[in-house]
């Protein structure tokens, strides 16, 4: 097969898996599954399409739709705020540092193999199958029911934040989580002409 | 006043944070030149946070979070411990010095933050962050010679493989969350019933297999920081690259730390008093899979050792395999166990800090690590090579050292729980391990120098080393001072 | 079935409104700019030259489409797309005019929608419109294009940081992330948000700029050294759409201003005017926005990139983070904090 063939062999494969997700959705819970459908699949073709292209500029791209689809589901739940700050962070500025990054790498097509990928693919899509299949024979899915009702209101993630028995303490380390990060990166990124010198061949002391 | 009351509880936390941000102004102010008080000051930080850390005495869990206990405390002194010595490492080492030293020890005391979060909390999400600001602060450590190839590629290795491990672990912690709708390790292990939270037990009752893959999932990410097998490619790579105090570093403060984390996220979850019944059941088959991964991790370890001709690559390989020693104990899931563990922390402590630190004195001498240099050095430097050889009988395990007593509880502890395979495999290992240790010892005193040259001395790092080999055998024979800070840190499980 | 009908009314209305006025903001430019160089501008269709967007929409239909050799097809369609879409997305929750009236028990408002967290999701959306450069330049395969690409998704993201944060000071003013309710907090004698909130103001001007690829700040396109920049390679109507995106993200930008700091449909002095009056109101407000785009443009030199770096990352940021805390603290302690 060539290159046009598996692609097209691809997306149609993807286009059936998601007409059949929404498909399933809209049998089993009406509108809300089948727009469940819509963002799931949303979702998983983004991270498909993520190992199957062969150019890492598609791959980061597709990822977008991968974020989209996070973001939907968790408009589905409820949590718009969620929603726009997932897109807001997420597709507005990790994922175009990404793609500026990864933009200035050279073309290199026989570096991802699409037979490797191909078998990736494969080997990924069967284990998932048979760990999805296990656990779904097993989980208690009645449980999903039961679920507390969501804290949507930003007010409410304020609080949450800083109240001294919400998450104080895991908001203000992850202040220092990056705090630690940006000197981190600062450094590494700094080029000064004495970083240059390889050091190793002097003797210490 | 609850802020209050909070920050009181984790003052050492604050201290040691403020510290970071001191020791970097500092280096701006003197701008970088003067290394020297950068290090005085995070010296000074560490003294202070050991202080604050010692003044604590009840057990109390600040702003929901941070348990705030005697089984922390240990580990937070470990690191404090390990931490000082790699501070005098640096301040001792003249190419260190050449680097943004502000951001060395900044990134150093970074880390301990992190460390110091991971070892105290019950709560998965803190744990996570704790681990990540740990794992951040040493990609950028292990790259930090930045003109070295070895160290920016030990720096990505490091990158690629922390990611991918801390990504299938956070994986697993969702299912966790999922499965049981806290994210708090004692409320899972406990709750039960209809309602939300469910907790464990009803997750069990339903089915093992969910959870079963949600902690297998967890585990992998404890498993890449303590390097257990199959988590283990980067070590060799990472401790070769990385700048040797960094690796110093990795190898005692980092692997301790996950080795805490590893302690109290079982310890808390299957084995406390108050867990019962199914989970506690569930517990000892988690302990099994351990005790295959403390099998192979050491096997893989030692066998690996056995061609490597780089110091640090050898000493990499034993840091794997000690690894899967310490594992034996944590395969037990019960107090016994978890003691031993704890013990032989302590005496891997000082034989593996000694021997990182003779690796830079030795790296200092000949410019560079491999063992065919060390030739003939028992006679140049005689009294570094005789406290080398403590330090390597005691990764051994043989009397009269630390590293034997520690092997003994961790043997006992195992053939008292039934798992007498796993002492004897153990056992094995420790045979071979004596092929590559003494491959060192013969190379410093059984065979001719190369030169005559005559290194330099160096007053106060010979005299840490050598107080280090005191201590290893010292603390080998005379055991109860560590033995009864040990047994009094195992409130983890009351 | 009525509500649908008032609601689809409204849309469309709001949808002319804004695509007519960035349509007529091309024509805008080229005559105001004509009128700052002593020219006349387009003065051939229509009267005064009105038409002349209408005859270069014909015109861009009718041209040839090219997709340069070794371009990638896809994402060479998308770019424009994506650059339009976010834009005319935020339209749907600036706040035109407030309460028009009661219908069947609910109240219409004069925005298609109106959810709770109304800015974060314009910020949010048009935070995605610098794919379109980015995605455009790099699927030309172009050097040119390519540095045009590059230039745009370092100079957003970049400013995109100092206009979160100034928003965000004029939401913790307010309380609120509903744009309705940001209007309703400014009214009053002064009780417009750039006299609270005068730095943020600026910043959020000066980002808005960045924001919308407008000069000073127009390097993703800048003729003397990127030929077109992103764009250079599109020709007929997905070089329109280009267009049409970036003047639409003038418009929003605009309205956002006047939502947020200038008291938005509110009319000064008349606590009580008509849905109608605050309809011209805002309009008045956002075309003064509209014509400061132009006026700027035609009086500014063009910043060199480092200079741009250098005032987005050690001017504005630190600014905007000052502000920041300073609003923070006058909340907590400062005069009516409880």
């Amino acid at each position: 097969m060539d290159l046009r063939k598996q692609q097209i062999a691809f997306y149609t494969a993807l286009l059936f898996g998601a007409l059949a997700a929404m498909g399933w959705g809209l049998k089993t819970a009406g509108i809300q599954g089948a727009m469940f459908g819509f963002f799931a699949s949303f979702t998983l073709g983004g991270g498909l399409m993520c190992i199957w292209e062969r150019s890492v500029v598609r791959s980061a791209f597709s990822l977008m739709a991968t974020f989209c689809g996070v973001a939907g589901l968790f408009i589905l739940l409820g949590h718009d705020f969620l929603a726009m700050a997932q897109i807001l962070i997420y597709v507005g500025g990790i994922l175009v540092l990404i793609l500026f990054g990864v933009m200035l790498t050279p073309p290199d097509l026989n570096e991802r193999q699409l037979p490797r990928v191909g078998l990736g693919v494969v080997a990924v899509v069967g284990a998932l199958a048979f760990v999805g299949a296990k656990v779904a024979a097993v989980v208690n899915w009645a449980q999903a029911e039961t679920l507390p009702p969501a804290e949507t209101k930003a007010e409410q993630i304020g609080a949450a934040f800083l109240r001294a028995d919400g998450y104080v303490i895991a908001f203000e380390l992850a202040a220092v989580l990056l705090t630690v990060a940006l000197v981190a990166a600062v450094y590494i990124a700094r080029r000064k002409p004495s970083d240059l010198i390889d050091l190793t061949e002097e003797g210490g002391y | 006043m609850e802020y209050w009351d909070g920050m009181k509880a984790i003052a050492p936390e604050l201290w040691l944070t403020g510290f970071a941000l001191l020791a970097l102004l500092v280096d701006l102010l003197t701008k970088g030149r003067n290394s020297r008080t950068v290090g005085y000051v995070t010296l000074a930080g560490l003294g202070v946070t050991a202080l604050a850390l010692m003044g604590q005495s009840e057990r109390v869990t600040a702003f929901g979070m941070v348990e705030v206990d005697a089984f922390g405390r240990f580990f937070k002194l470990f690191t404090l411990a390990a931490l000082a010595v790699v501070c005098v490492f640096v301040m001792s080492d003249r190419r260190e010095r050449q680097h943004g030293i502000g951001e060395y020890y900044f990134l150093l005391l970074g880390a301990a933050v992190g460390i110091f979060f991971m070892v105290s909390t019950n709560n998965l999400l803190l744990l996570v962050l704790g681990l990540e600001l740990l794992s951040l602060a040493s990609y950028s450590l292990a790259g930090f010679h930045k003109g070295n190839k070895a160290s920016a590629e030990a720096a990505l290795k490091y990158v690629i493989f922390g990611g991918l491990s801390a990504g299938v672990m956070i994986f697993g912690i969702s299912l966790l969350y999922g499965l049981t709708g806290t994210i708090d390790l004692a409320e899972m292990a406990t709750l039960g019933g209809e309602g939300l939270p469910r907790g464990l037990v009803s997750q069990l009752a339903a089915s093992p297999i969910p959870v079963g893959i949600a902690v297998t999932m967890v585990l992998a990410g404890f498993a890449y920081k303590i390097s257990a097998v199959p988590f283990h490619f980067w070590t060799p790579d990472v401790y070769q690259g990385a700048p040797t105090p960094v690796t110093t570093f990795l190898a005692v403060a980092s692997k301790a730390a996950g080795f805490g984390a590893l302690l109290r996220f079982l310890g808390v979850m299957f084995v406390r008093g108050d867990v019962q019944g199914l989970v506690a059941d569930y517990g000892g088959q988690v302990g099994l899979l351990i005790a295959v991964l403390a099998a192979i991790t050491m096997t893989v370890g030692n066998v690996s050792a056995l061609g490597q001709s780089s110091l640090k690559r050898l000493l990499a390989f034993s840091s794997v395999a000690h690894a899967g020693y310490l594992l034996m104990g944590v395969a037990t899931m019960n107090n016994e166990g978890f003691s031993a563990a704890l013990y032989y922390m302590a005496a891997y402590y000082f034989m593996n800090l000694g021997a990182f630190g003779v690796v830079l004195y030795f790296e200092g001498v000949n410019g560079n690590d491999h063992i065919d240099s060390l030739k003939g050095l028992g006679r140049k430097a005689p009294l570094v090579s005789i406290v080398m050889v403590a330090f390597l009988v005691s990764l051994t395990g043989l009397p009269p050292t630390m590293g034997y007593y520690g092997k003994f509880l961790l043997f006992t502890a195992a053939i008292d729980n039934g798992m007498t395979w796993l002492a004897v495999i153990a056992g094995l290992n420790s045979a071979i391990s004596l092929f590559y240790y003494f491959r060192i010892a013969k190379a410093l005193f059984l065979e001719e120098p190369s030169d005559e040259s005559v290194p330099r001395t160096q007053p106060i790092f010979t005299g840490m080393l050598t107080a280090f080999g005191v201590c290893t055998v010292l603390f080998g024979l005379y055991v109860s001072p560590i033995m009864q800070w040990v047994v009094s840190s195992m409130d983890l499980l009351g | 079935m009525s509500m649908i009908l008032i609601w689809l009314l409204i849309t469309v209305a709001c949808y002319g409104a804004v695509i007519g006025t960035a349509a007529l903001m091309t024509f805008a430019e080229r005559k105001v700019s004509a009128a700052m160089q002593y020219r006349y501008g387009p003065n051939r269709v229509g009267p005064f030259g009105l038409l002349q967007p209408l005859a270069d929409g014909v015109k861009f239909i009718f041209k040839e489409e090219v997709i340069p050799a070794g371009a990638n097809p896809w994402i060479f369609k998308l770019a424009p797309i994506l650059t339009a879409l976010p834009a005319m997305l935020a339209i749907a929750v600036i706040p035109f005019t407030g309460v028009i009236g009661t219908f069947e028990g609910t109240e219409v408002l004069g925005s298609i929608a109106n959810p709770e967290i109304g800015i974060l999701y314009v910020l949010a959306v048009t935070g995605v419109g610098v794919y379109g450069a980015i995605l455009g330049g790099w699927a030309s395969n172009s050097k040119y294009s390519l540095l045009g690409g590059l230039r745009a998704s370092a100079q957003m993201v970049s400013y995109e940081l100092s206009l979160i944060l100034a928003v965000l000071a004029v939401v913790a003013t307010t309380g609120s992330l509903n744009l309705h309710e940001i209007v309703a907090g400014q009214s009053g004698w002064f009780g417009w948000n750039v006299f609270s909130q005068p730095l943020a103001f600026v910043l959020f001007l000066v980002c808005s700029y960045a924001e919308t690829n407008r000069h000073p700040f127009d390097f993703a396109e800048c003729e003397p050294e990127l030929v077109g920049g992103f764009h250079t390679e599109y020709s007929s109507m997905k070089f329109a759409m280009f267009f049409i995106g970036e003047y639409t993200a003038m418009v929003v930008m605009a309205c956002l201003t006047t939502t947020l700091f200038f008291g938005g449909y509110l009319v000064p002095f008349w606590a009580d005017a008509p849905w109608w009056m605050g309809l011209i109101a805002f309009g008045a407000k956002t075309s003064f926005f509209l014509l400061l785009f132009i006026w700027v443009r035609w009086t500014l030199p063009r910043f060199r990139y480092d200079q741009l770096m250098h005032l987005g990352w050690k001017v504005l940021f630190p600014l905007a983070l000052i502000n920041i805390f300073v609003t923070g603290l006058v909340i907590s302690f400062g005069p009516g904090a409880n």
